[in-house]
């Protein structure tokens, strides 16, 4: 059972975010929203947090900078985080793989897509 | 970069619709009248050429949209306080996926936040690209690209 963060500034982004977890078979113990990267480090200092679903285009703190705040923070620097985000550019793509990120998935996405790489990413059994 | 054109718009746009929103839809005439309080989502790019989306839909269409992504019904009262919010997520995500066709993915592309209005759309500017799309029940989606002159 997992205690997930959805970080967006849209709220129907974050709402298919934690239903798409639903949808493709994970147990999903606490969901945790933060409409922004300050908002999300309030909850990550607060709370025990298994995995941060972020996205990168948002007001004030984009989720580049949020990852990097948080690799910077022994609290928060071995939290695993999968971006759900419109960019593709492959500069920002390497740059969160230099912050450790191993998850990276483009909008418009499937489900069972979510759901395959946040089990990647925790390495967590696949359901068949 | 790849050429803007009608058909990359509604390749894109149709794509993302049916993703996102499970609503299918082909290219149609411009309504001559928008009947209803309109949603317009505002989101500017800048990559090799900067320049601007804007999405517009009919709030009735805008609250379809918004129950068909989150799994609720039509009338639900959570469709329509997420109305905006999901014309203004549609033009984020298909923005996203039209500045990688038209640029690719080696440069950077800024995309600026989602700005939602509530205003019909004005007469179509000749340095725009912009496509009509009708969903199943004939309700208009209007999608509007322009860019700024190469330099």
């Amino acid at each position: 059972m997992l205690t997930v963060l959805v970080v967006d500034d849209s709220a129907v982004m974050r709402r298919m975010v934690v239903k798409s977890l639903s949808v493709g078979g994970l147990q999903i113990n606490q969901v945790f929203e933060a409409a922004g990267g300050q908002q999300a480090l309030d909850i990550l200092n607060a709370q025990w947090i298994d995995l941060v679903l972020c996205d990168i285009n948002m007001p004030e703190m984009n989720g580049i900078e949020l990852v990097e705040r948080m690799t910077s923070d022994p609290l928060t620097a071995k939290v695993p985080v999968v971006m759900v985000t419109t960019e593709r550019s492959e500069a920002r793509i390497s740059r969160l793989k230099e912050l450790g990120v191993t998850g990276y998935l483009t909008k418009p996405f499937r489900p069972e897509m979510l759901a395959r790489t946040v089990r990647e990413v925790l390495g967590l059994e696949a359901v068949t | 970069m790849t050429p803007l054109s009608e058909s990359l718009l509604h390749q894109v746009a149709g794509q993302v619709l049916e993703e996102c929103a499970f609503l299918f839809t082909q290219p149609g005439p411009e309504p001559e009248v928008w009947p209803e309080p309109v949603t317009c989502a505002t989101l500017t790019f800048a990559g090799p050429r900067k320049g601007k989306v804007e999405l517009y839909a009919a709030h009735g269409l805008a609250m379809a949209i918004a129950a068909d992504m989150l799994g609720l019904e039509a009338d639900d009262p959570e469709a329509h306080r997420l109305a905006d919010n999901s014309i203004a997520e549609l033009a984020n995500v298909i923005t996203g996926a039209l500045v990688a066709e038209l640029f690719g993915t080696e440069c950077l592309c800024e995309l600026g936040i989602p700005v939602v209005a509530h205003e019909a759309p004005g007469p179509r500017s000749e340095s725009s690209f912009a496509l009509t799309l009708i969903d199943l029940e004939g309700r208009p989606l209007d999608l509007r690209v322009s860019l700024e002159p190469s330099l």
